[in-house]
């Protein structure tokens, strides 16, 4: 059941993933573990060296500083609009 | 000192400058190895000899650390940094969590066998190995900490299919 909703979200099987700047080929018989950890970010960030896994680590960090001041942003405009 | 955005890598490259000796562990050793989760602090293990103890303590200086969580700044001191617990500091770089000890009293001389090395920035890194940041990860008492086992199993199964 599990195996049949993923393989529609993914929309088939076998496609070429562009992830980043590496190309990655993706299986939908095993994009997933049977506990549901998704492999193919795994293999993904295994085919990147170390320094280049920091890069990623420190990118998701700026994106989730990005939006924690977007919704600062957003607060602060609705409390000015408000009063 | 303003809360900045955590900066991973220099606030990595800085012990090293020092020639502090330390192993990295948590969810940035993770990412070392391939898994792909998100932190927001480093965490490291120590070593507690009084040489390296002096050198952190004037990386720290540099680094403008102080204990989180606390209105008034307080400084780690050198004392206090030889102790087995953990001191969670906030840096010019971000959050820094020097641990003197992890789960079971491991301390940077029980762990440097379970650790390897990497190298990148032309710098050479000690990471705990895969397979023991994931014994660890079991025997942790915090939830969050098992949460990630399942990421950081597969992760070895990959990495050894890749061997």
């Amino acid at each position: 059941m599990g195996r049949k909703n993923i393989s529609e979200k993914r929309g088939g099987c076998d496609g070429l993933g562009d992830v980043g700047t590496k190309h990655v080929t993706v299986s939908c018989e095993t994009a997933y573990s049977e506990d549901g950890v998704d492999l193919t970010l795994i293999r993904w960030m295994l085919s990147l060296t170390p320094e280049e896994r920091l890069r990623v680590l420190q990118d998701n960090i700026l994106s989730v500083q990005r939006l924690k001041d977007a919704g600062i942003c957003a607060a602060d405009h609705k409390a000015s609009s408000d009063a | 000192m303003q809360e900045s955005v955590p900066q991973i890598i220099k606030l990595l490259q800085m012990p090293d400058e020092y020639q502090v000796k330390f192993i990295i562990v948590g969810g940035v050793c993770a990412v070392l190895h391939g898994a792909p989760i998100t932190t927001f602090d480093l965490d490291i293990v120590h070593s507690g000899s009084r040489d390296n103890l002096r050198r952190l303590g004037d990386v720290l200086e540099r680094l403008e650390a102080r204990y989180r969580g606390h209105s008034k700044a307080i400084r780690p001191d050198a004392e206090s940094l030889a102790s087995p617990g953990h001191h969670l500091l906030t840096t010019c770089f971000g959050p820094l969590d020097l641990l003197g000890t992890i789960e079971k009293g491991w301390d940077y001389g029980g762990l440097i066998g379970h650790s390897e090395v990497i190298r990148f920035e032309g710098r050479v890194f000690r990471i705990l190995s895969l397979e023991h940041l994931i014994e660890i990860k079991k025997d942790s008492s915090f939830e969050k900490d098992r949460v990630k086992l399942p990421i950081l199993k597969q992760t070895l199964n990959e990495k050894s299919k890749n061997k």
